[in-house]
């Protein structure tokens, strides 16, 4: 149904009548948030993004709507960015390993154009916790376009597999540019 | 036999001459005693009061140990200027200025001292060419010359001179003026010696002040940023009053040497025998090179010592305007530096104009020839002269103009102008209120002042009404009051209509009219005026629509009241502004509201809902461009023949949303306002499409427009929640 689609969009996927959640403060939220970052919330592009992580995972297909409020809840800074695998963990309930892969994806083709913007948001709420080096994504080479279907599952690591050099980290201390 | 007049002319002469023997003699010790003040400090100064006051010494002491550790502070900023190359606080060009104010702190006592020794040296060389051994000090030179005992002893003003004048006829009035005259003169002495005194003690005092803080200027040479606030400022300022004593003592001496030495100053013989304010000729003309010298010598001294801008010029500068606003004589005193001919001339010029003590005057007798003039205007019949009340009104406001340039000469406080305000005549009442307004120095309470004012000069429309409204508008009269409720008070209790409009359109052009009546009010002020000016009004209380009508729907009501033929123009009017601000906020969005703008815009046509005037069709076309559900109603009302003005029924805007909801659909309808949003058939659609699951996050994408801000978004979120709005 097209509105399930709304489901999966991380600005629309909880609303005014959602309970215990706090519409006017999620507003106030998105007030201080730079513009980039609230596009990123409402464009249909990540609502497609989430849709086809939804497609591609089977142990996501119904958990579009929580890959959503993931998203929301790290953009607008309420889960620190380093916190995402265990987040992802948690709450869809999956191993670490598939959720840093995940996260791996929602860094790399989501959050790359808006890196900036997303490190000043958590710096800001979270000073001290982020590395000062440039953080990139595993496998950016610069601007990343905007989100896409996440690759094929076998081009991306699994749990068994040599781990990347980076030691499977979403973060990536050292400067890659 | 007896005369009984010269009996009456000796007694009136005998009681003056006791109240000029007393005047004369109070002014006289007032002279004296500033005099022998002013010896006293120079003498106190040039014998060394500078040295070995333990009080100076000791505050020097403390200040130096205390600036002593701002050095520490000096390197290092000198340290981290050197460090991030800041160019004015490297070592290079630091440690010079540096060492020389370390090592020369502890010397700014001795060197401050010696200075005010070389300027005291100088004055002693002019103060002992003032002192006579025969005569005394410069007290007794000055007391010598300034003798008030001349003119009381004078042959023209003793009791027995005065009481002979009255035998010979001479009238009181001449009896009186001398007094007057010699009262003047002898004030404008004694003012001359009270500046100097003054000045003599201050100067002693800033000294011991300058001393004091010399480590702080010194310590300032070392920080480039507060060089000239400190080493440049204290140097000025110690110069300037080391050196203005030896200036002043120097012109001073001169008029010593006049006085010491006028029996060897030839002058004519008959000079003696002339009486000049109450004195022999001849002691009048020293008299005066006296005066001349002791205030010549203070302006001069000022000019030589300091330059522009130095506390001395400055207290200086007040004391001049001081004994120039004050004065009774003031004129005699500005004739002492200025010109005794311009100056006598000025005052002559003064009693000439304005008379003396409220008698005569040719000003009063313009005004009266004006006034009369004016009433024989003002009564019906035959006699009335066209144009002859105006001319009398033309005649106030050229006085009026005349006292206001006198009083602005002299640069009135606050206080004075509120002083002539209750105090004054006519012409100067006016004149004071003039420049109260035009400072900006009106305030609430002047509101009857203001009223009077515009009464007495036949309201707003006459020239001197106009001259008085000018000056309100040039010092922004509406910003009289702080407040909006004195704003309106005084808009309410303002009884001319002219200014009542001046203060109305200041209010409307701040947007300071809160309440829709005096929106009206004002409107109504204007109707009677000129098409420009009733838009300019018009476009000024357009911008205070929101302030009374807050929300769309208090706009609303306003907008579309029905207009009647007996509503005023004014009315009217704001009901045309009330729809134009819609217009502006994109507000208009049923036919019901386009209707009534158009028709308190000049009307419409009820079959084809064309405006009927050229402003109508700006707004229609205004209207269809903004509003997409006006849009797609009018879309309705030519698709299914239905006119202008009939109103919808609810099934007909169930039909509207439908065919928004498949305009959406087909992406015909994007990018809507908030107000659009909030329109019952968009909102409904919108509830409409999400409640039947075909809301997408690109159809909301399409709908907000990229970057939308809070008020859109939330606008569209609640529309998605609902409920519908029922039609």
């Amino acid at each position: 149904m097209a509105n399930d689609l709304l489901k999966l969009s991380p600005y629309s996927v909880d609303g005014l009548q959602t309970p215990g959640f706090n519409y006017s403060r999620f507003q106030d939220k998105l007030d201080t948030l730079p513009e980039d970052l609230v596009e990123l919330l409402l464009d249909p592009a990540t609502t497609d993004f989430v849709q086809s992580l939804t497609q591609k995972y089977i142990q996501l297909s119904v958990q579009g709507p929580d890959m959503a409020r993931l998203i929301r809840d790290v953009t607008i800074g309420d889960i620190f960015i380093g916190d995402m695998p265990k987040e992802i963990s948690h709450r869809l309930g999956i191993d670490q390993t598939f959720a840093r892969e995940i996260t791996n994806l929602i860094v790399s083709q989501l959050f790359t154009p808006v890196i900036e913007d997303i490190k000043k948001v958590q710096n800001e709420r979270y000073p001290g916790k982020l590395p000062r080096q440039n953080f990139a994504p595993q496998n950016s080479g610069g601007q990343a376009p905007k989100p896409t279907v996440p690759p094929a599952p076998a081009t991306q690591h699994y749990q068994g597999e040599e781990l990347p050099e980076s030691g499977g980290n979403i973060i990536d201390l050292r400067n890659t540019k | 036999m007896l005369n009984i007049g010269s009996i009456a002319s000796g007694a009136i002469a005998k009681v003056v001459g006791y109240i000029n023997t007393l005047l004369l003699s109070f002014l006289g010790e007032v002279i004296s005693y500033f005099a022998q003040l002013l010896e006293e400090f120079i003498t106190l100064q040039t014998d060394g009061a500078i040295y070995n006051v333990a009080v100076v010494d000791g505050s020097w002491t403390i200040i130096r140990n205390f600036v002593n550790l701002f050095f520490i502070l000096a390197l290092i900023v000198m340290a981290f200027g050197t460090i991030f190359n800041i160019q004015k606080y490297t070592w290079k060009n630091m440690l010079a200025p540096f060492l020389i104010a370390a090592l020369l702190i502890n010397f700014s006592l001795t060197i401050g001292q010696y200075i005010i020794t070389v300027a005291n040296g100088l004055a002693t060389v002019f103060l002992r060419e003032m002192q006579d051994p025969l005569v005394g000090g410069i007290a007794a030179n000055f007391q010598d010359g300034f003798s008030s005992t001349k003119i009381i002893t004078s042959g023209t003003t003793s009791i027995s001179a005065l009481q002979a004048m009255g035998d010979a006829g001479a009238g009181i009035g001449s009896v009186v003026l001398t007094l007057i005259f010699s009262v003047i003169f002898l004030m404008a002495i004694a003012l001359a010696f009270i500046a100097t005194a003054i000045f003599s003690i201050v100067r002693l005092f800033m000294l011991w002040f300058l001393l004091i803080i010399s480590p702080i200027a010194w310590f300032g040479y070392t920080m480039p940023n507060l060089r000239s606030g400190t080493w440049s400022a204290w140097w000025k300022q110690f110069l300037c009053w080391c050196f203005f004593l030896p200036y002043f003592l120097f012109f001073m001496m001169f008029a010593v040497i006049f006085i010491k030495n006028k029996s060897l100053i030839p002058l004519p013989s008959t000079l003696g025998r002339i009486s000049v304010a109450g004195m022999a000729g001849n002691d009048f003309v020293f008299y005066l090179l006296g005066l001349i010298f002791l205030f010549g010598g203070m302006i001069m001294a000022r000019k030589l010592a300091c330059a522009s801008g130095t506390g001395v010029k400055a207290v200086f500068g007040k004391i001049e305007t001081g004994v120039r606003k004050y004065a009774p004589g003031a004129a005699y005193v500005r004739a002492t530096y200025t010109g005794a001919k311009e100056g006598l001339k000025e005052r002559g010029g003064e009693i000439a104009e304005r008379g003396l003590f409220g008698i005569g005057g040719a000003q009063r007798e313009r005004l009266r020839v004006a006034e009369t003039k004016g009433f024989v205007a003002g009564i019906p019949g035959p006699g009335r002269v066209p144009g002859a009340k105006e001319e009398a009104y033309r005649a106030q406001a050229a006085e009026v103009d005349k006292e206001t340039k006198r009083l602005q000469v002299l640069n009135l406080t606050l206080d004075q102008l509120n002083e002539r305000l209750v105090k004054g005549g006519a012409p100067e009442r006016l004149a004071a209120l003039k420049i109260k307004a035009e400072n900006g120095w009106l305030d609430p309470t002047d509101l009857n002042k203001v009223n009077d004012a515009m009464r007495n000069a036949g309201g707003g429309r006459t020239a001197l009404g106009s001259s008085i409204i000018s000056s309100l508008k040039k010092g922004k009269f509406n910003e009289i009051a702080q407040t909006t409720a004195q704003k309106e008070f005084i808009f309410d209790n303002l009884e001319d209509a002219e200014v009542k409009k001046v203060f109305g359109l200041g209010m409307a052009e701040g947007r300071e009219v809160m309440n829709e009546t005096i929106a009206e009010r004002l409107l109504e002020l204007y109707s009677g005026d000129a098409k420009e000016v009733q838009d300019k009004v018009a476009a000024a209380v357009e911008k205070n629509i929101e302030n009374f009508a807050r929300d769309k729907t208090a706009r609303e009501t306003i907008a579309t009241r029905a207009v009647t033929p007996t509503m005023s123009r004014a009315e009217r009017k704001l009901i045309e502004l009330a729809g134009k601000t819609m217009v502006d906020k994109k507000e208009v969005d049923s036919w019901k509201i386009r209707r009534s703008i158009l028709q308190s815009a000049g009307g419409m046509d009820p079959t084809t809902g064309d405006a009927l005037s050229a402003e109508g069709r700006t707004l229609a076309k205004e209207i269809k461009d903004n509003n997409t559900l006006f849009k797609e109603e009018g879309d309705y009302r030519a698709g299914h023949g239905i006119l202008p003005t009939v109103d919808l029924m609810p099934n007909q805007r169930t039909d509207v949303q439908h065919q928004i909801e498949t305009n959406v659909a087909n992406g015909l309808i994007q990018n809507l306002s908030t107000e659009e949003l909030k329109t019952p058939e968009i909102y409904n659609a919108i509830f409409s499409i999400n409640a039947a699951g075909n809301m997408t996050a690109r159809l909301r994408q399409q709908m907000l427009g990229k970057k939308a801000d809070r008020k859109r978004r939330e606008a569209f979120d609640k529309a998605l929640a609902g409920p519908p709005i029922p039609y």
